[in-house]
């Protein structure tokens, strides 16, 4: 983002630039005081001293005493931090004169520039009455004057570098305070996209309009989370929907074995696989339904149909398929067969097991069986329709075998 | 273009007359009635009261003062302010003094004896190398006169011939 900037540099900026006005404000207004009080009191204190080395020549100027005039301007000159003290005689004729030892080069630069802007220069009458004595003409030394300045200078200069490491310290830690709840919400939002930890919530942050944005982030958690959990519901719900339509659309609602469709689907799955073993496929009836049905009823059918059912899947393994092909037809799905033998005796292995004797209803006493057909892929057919139209085709021939032996498939237990 | 040196060594040297020195001395003087010109009385016939006469126009402009020229040897009048001591025999001039030493009158004399004898303003002789005076505070005490300080600060003896 161009131009865009830290919460901590934006606040450095503010205080630096408060800062600056501030102490520009106070230092020029300061300096602006501190020169008119400089100016005043050097104004007064030289007119003072001006005056003070007048009433103290006066007399020996009077009495033209140059020695002693001479004595006192010495002393004076030696105790006032004076550069020179000079007495005119009216008539214009210097009549004594004390200068301080010559200033450096720098101390006579310093002293140009601040004649220019003290009074540091001064004329007054030797005596009050008698203006025809003459007058002392007097000259200060910068020196004390040029260190006042330079003292206020160091002064704002050091107030200034203070005010500044200040309003760095305070920018940091105010920038700190707004800066961390901002972040960790900024790593908040970034766990709940990449974890979509939608429970997460902002903890306070102490400052009133970073709560309020946490809390409409909050509320809006709390909204993104139900509807979230509702979605998550519904997928649930439809899952579970479709898991239950799966079941009924491949399974045999009366038996709980697959059905037709499945039956096909997964024989046609099975040939689809390139060929490197055999399977057989099993077409059994169960025998005698129809009597019973008509006998004792569609309830009974369906008991002996579901009892089948049972231990056809009993005799036979997880990974065999076995289905209602519908009304009394079943299909079993073989698949690896790892030798055909086995066929012949799973048959007898079937027979055995379904032929125990059941009791419907606590009254009605059978003994089912069942008639069974088989075809070999790829030895007798080499597609599903062929493979099941052989299945079946033996399964008549038992079947017919089975007839002329005239064994009942059920009777009545006697009343 | 003289030396600084040598131009105040040359300020130094007695640039003040002993007309200018009464004058001044007079107007640091305040006498217990101050509120009339004061009578400046020289002997008459003298050197110096005539130089005084003359010098008189060119006195400090504050300076308010009269002049009257009195007798040698007489009892000058009690209207004298100041009394200019020229020739005087000398017991006469030390019994003057010590008649009028109670009184607020400033006696003028030339030579250190005037300030023994009981004058107040002792001026250097007119051959004397240096324009030194003297004061003599016992007598300035006695005469009621107050003379200003600063001026007596100027006063110092005589420098002893090296």
């Amino acid at each position: 983002m161009k131009g865009a900037r830290s919460l901590d540099q934006a606040l450095r900026r503010g205080m630096y630039a408060t800062v600056l006005w501030a102490v520009l404000t106070v230092g020029l207004g300061g300096g602006l005081t501190a020169y008119l009080a400089v100016h005043a009191q050097t104004a007064r204190h030289i007119d003072l001293l001006a005056r003070s080395i007048a009433y103290q020549v006066e007399v020996a100027v009077a009495f033209r005493d140059a020695e002693t005039a001479r004595e006192v301007i010495r002393g004076v000159l030696g105790r006032e931090d004076l550069a020179r003290v000079q007495l005119w005689l009216a008539d214009g004729e210097l009549f004594a004169e004390a200068r301080g030892s010559t200033p450096s080069a720098w101390a006579a630069r310093g002293h140009a520039v601040l004649a220019r802007v003290l009074p540091l220069h001064m004329r007054a009458r030797l005596s009050p009455t008698r203006p025809e004595l003459g007058e002392v003409e007097i000259e200060a030394r910068v020196s004390a004057l040029g260190e006042l300045m330079l003292a206020y200078l160091a002064g704002v200069g050091a107030i200034m570098l203070t005010t500044g490491g200040v309003a760095a310290l305070v920018a940091r830690r105010v920038a700190r305070e707004i800066g961390r709840p901002i972040e960790s919400l900024r790593q908040l939002t970034r766990r709940i996209r990449n974890d979509r930890a939608f429970d997460r919530r902002a903890p306070p942050a102490g400052i009133v309009e970073i709560d309020a944005l946490s809390d409409d982030f909050n509320t809006l958690l709390d909204m993104v989370q139900t509807y979230e959990a509702e979605l998550l519901q519904r997928q649930h719900q439809l899952v579970h929907h479709n898991e239950a339509l799966s079941h009924e659309a491949f399974h045999d609602k009366l038996t709980g074995l697959f059905n037709r469709a499945h039956f096909h689907a997964a024989l046609a799955g099975a040939l689809a696989r390139p060929v490197d073993r055999e399977l057989a496929v099993l077409f059994i009836d169960a025998d005698g339904l129809k009597q019973v049905n008509d006998q004792h009823g569609h309830a009974a059918g369906d008991q002996l149909l579901q009892a089948v059912a049972m231990r056809l899947r009993r005799a036979l393994r997880e990974s065999d398929v076995v289905a209602r092909l519908g009304g009394d037809e079943f299909g079993v799905l073989l698949d690896p067969l790892p030798r055909r033998e086995h066929v012949a005796a799973l048959v007898r292995k079937i027979q055995e097991q379904v032929g125990v004797p059941l009791v419907i209803d606590g009254t009605l006493d059978v003994r089912p069986s069942v008639s069974i057909g088989w075809a070999i892929h790829p030895l007798d057919a080499g597609d599903a329709d062929a493979l099941l139209q052989h299945a079946d085709r033996v399964m008549y021939e038992n079947k017919s075998g089975k007839r002329r032996q005239a064994t009942p498939a059920a009777r009545t237990v006697p009343q | 273009m003289p030396t600084l040196a040598a131009a105040n060594e040359q300020l130094a040297e007695g640039r003040i007359s002993p007309e200018g020195l009464i004058f001044s001395v007079i107007e640091y003087t305040r006498w217990p009635a101050a509120d009339k010109p004061a009578l400046l009385c020289v002997t008459a016939g003298g050197a110096r009261g005539a130089d005084l006469l003359r010098a008189m126009p060119s006195r400090p402009a504050a300076l308010r003062l009269d002049t009257r020229e009195i007798e040698a040897n007489r009892n000058p009048p009690t209207a004298c302010d100041v009394v200019v001591f020229e020739a005087w025999d000398l017991s006469i001039q030390r019994q003057v003094l010590r008649a009028q030493a109670d009184r607020p009158v400033m006696s003028v004399g030339f030579g250190t004896e005037f300030c023994s004898d009981g004058g107040i303003l002792c001026l250097a002789l007119p051959h004397a190398a240096d324009r030194h005076f003297e004061v003599n505070l016992d007598a300035v005490a006695r005469s009621g006169l107050r003379i200003s300080p600063r001026v007596l600060q100027l006063a110092r003896p005589p420098r002893k011939p090296a």
